[in-house]
């Protein structure tokens, strides 16, 4: 069955899930987190962080929990960690299936 | 690096074509112009000339909320949305259209966008409003106008000049093709955003610019024509140069006038709110058509007058159908049409003889005038007599509407 849209989540925004996982971040903060925790693999650009934020915020996986100046700060909803998990578990049987494979030659 | 003056150019593609746009920008940079900010106005863009040259990267990013009315309204992006793109090399511009536009330089920044997936998602709130445009032209296009003039679309069809009749389906057509475009336009980059595939944002811009500049050039020509033919038809209406005084008019008219509907002579005078004129004209769907407003003045025998206006609107139609509707029309705005005096509607039925015509319907409109309005093959004629005296020597009404109804019947053959 096809998933739709907010199902399927992409490098990017699985990516500012963890930083949020971990504790409540501001755009800046999520964007230097992910950097740091890939090796700089993913450098996040400001439009696709901001998009990211607006649709997650919309869906309501995460909230904003305060504003200061021009920087808002977020914070992952029980929604958002529920759908960071479920991911986290397809990636890990994913590779768990990848690393079968290359065992077992098939 | 120091500025020196403004440079202006026609963007050579619409506002939607994404690569097309930060193609173009980014060559020019390289020339030495670079985007003002608050850089488009009319459709026009204003560039800076810089003295050391250097190549930016462009990029549009879809607005979250539309613009305002006109297509280059320098709205800004959010706080945050601004403070993120500062703090990660990127430099707000402007607006263009649904999209805002930022700069950076060429080497070292990241990207604006890095997921074409993500990038997908913005372009989905330009598409949604973009379906609405095709509504709104439809609206602005067709219903606004005819909700604004009160003119009923058949009546509008005969009485617009034939330049105009023409003219306005073209630029709605062009309206409609227009917004069809973009949005398929904006569904096949969505579609390849989504595939995963970034935007070229090295496109040749070139390639499409001529045929772009000579589609704006042909769009903005016709409006304006179009314009100035709308301005010319309302004054007219409101000047009545083109009504000739009903003293100086020698020819025959096809339909009955006050003198048929009395056997003693009528005399046309003036006062100073009425006149008595003509006005003729042709329009593409009627070959022949009158304004006929008659301010009469009949003596009988024993010195009995008549005073009174009698006015007829009559039109030879392309087509029976058409005559039929204007006919229709008439009668519908007239009954429905509302005195502001009486805040009422003074409508009232006049029963009819039996009459050669396809249709006759006869009332007292709201300003208790008598009207007749016939119809025949393809004319169509509306009468109305309204005497501001009313003791004479003029037929009664049957026999005035069996006069109209045989010169009409004549017209036709």
């Amino acid at each position: 069955m096809p998933r739709k849209a907010m199902e399927l989540l992409t490098e990017s925004m699985f990516y500012v899930l963890m930083a949020l996982c971990r504790e409540p971040m501001c755009g800046i903060d999520i964007a230097t987190f992910i950097e740091k925790r890939t090796g700089g693999r993913i450098q996040m650009g400001p439009a696709t962080l901001y998009t990211i934020l607006g649709k997650f915020e919309k869906e309501k996986y995460i909230r904003e929990t305060e504003v200061s100046g021009r920087k808002r700060t977020y914070q992952v909803t029980e929604k958002g960690a529920e759908a960071y998990r479920a991911e986290l578990e397809r990636l890990r049987r994913c590779l768990e299936d990848a690393e079968s494979c290359m065992r077992g030659g098939i | 690096m120091s500025e020196k003056r403004s440079a202006y150019r026609l963007p050579p593609c619409p506002a939607y074509d994404v690569e097309g746009m930060e193609s173009w920008l980014s060559d020019l940079s390289a020339e030495g112009l670079e985007l003002e900010r608050d850089g488009f106005f009319l459709g026009i863009a204003s560039f800076r000339r810089v003295e050391t040259p250097r190549r930016l990267r462009y990029r549009l990013e879809a607005a979250p909320n539309s613009g305002k009315f006109l297509e280059d309204d320098n709205s800004t992006p959010q706080q945050e949305a601004l403070e993120l793109s500062e703090a990660l090399g990127w430099e707000f511009i402007t607006r263009r259209g649904d999209f805002f536009i930022y700069a950076a330089p060429e080497d070292g920044t990241r990207e604006l966008n890095t997921d074409p997936r993500v990038q997908a998602l913005a372009l989905d709130m330009v598409r949604k409003r973009q379906k609405g445009a095709i509504f709104r032209c439809v609206f602005w296009g067709i219903l606004y106008p005819l909700l604004i003039s009160r003119i009923p679309p058949a009546l509008a069809l005969l009485y617009l000049p034939t330049a105009l009749v023409i003219l306005s389906p073209i630029l709605l057509i062009w309206m409609l093709a227009g917004a069809i475009h973009e949005a398929r336009h904006l569904k096949r980059l969505r579609q390849k955003l989504q595939e995963g595939i970034g935007l070229d944002h090295g496109t040749d811009w070139k390639q499409r610019a001529q045929r772009h500049h000579i589609r704006r050039g042909l769009c903005a020509g016709l409006w304006i024509l179009w314009v100035c033919l709308l301005l010319q038809f309302v004054g007219l209406s409101i000047t009545e140069e083109d009504h000739i005084p009903l003293a100086e008019y020698n020819a025959e008219v096809p339909f009955a006038t006050l003198e048929d509907m009395t056997v003693y002579p009528a005399e046309h005078r003036e006062n100073s709110i009425l006149s008595s004129t003509v006005r003729e004209w042709t329009t593409l769907l009627a070959a022949k058509n009158y304004d006929w407003n008659e301010l009469g003045y009949i003596t009988g025998p024993d010195g009995i007058g008549f005073e009174g206006t009698f006015y007829v609107e009559y039109h030879e139609t392309a087509a029976a159908w058409l005559a039929w509707l204007a006919a229709q029309e008439y009668h519908q705005h007239d009954k429905w049409d509302y005195s502001p005096l009486f805040h009422e509607s003074n409508y009232e039925a006049i029963e009819l003889p039996e009459l050669q015509a396809d249709l006759a319907i006869a009332y007292y409109n709201q300003y208790h005038a008598t009207t007749v309005v016939l119809q025949q093959d393809n004319i169509v004629m509306r009468a109305v007599i309204f005497p501001h005296r009313s003791d004479t020597p003029l037929y009664s009404l049957k026999d005035w509407v069996r006069v109209m109804d045989a010169k009409l019947a004549e017209a036709v053959k």
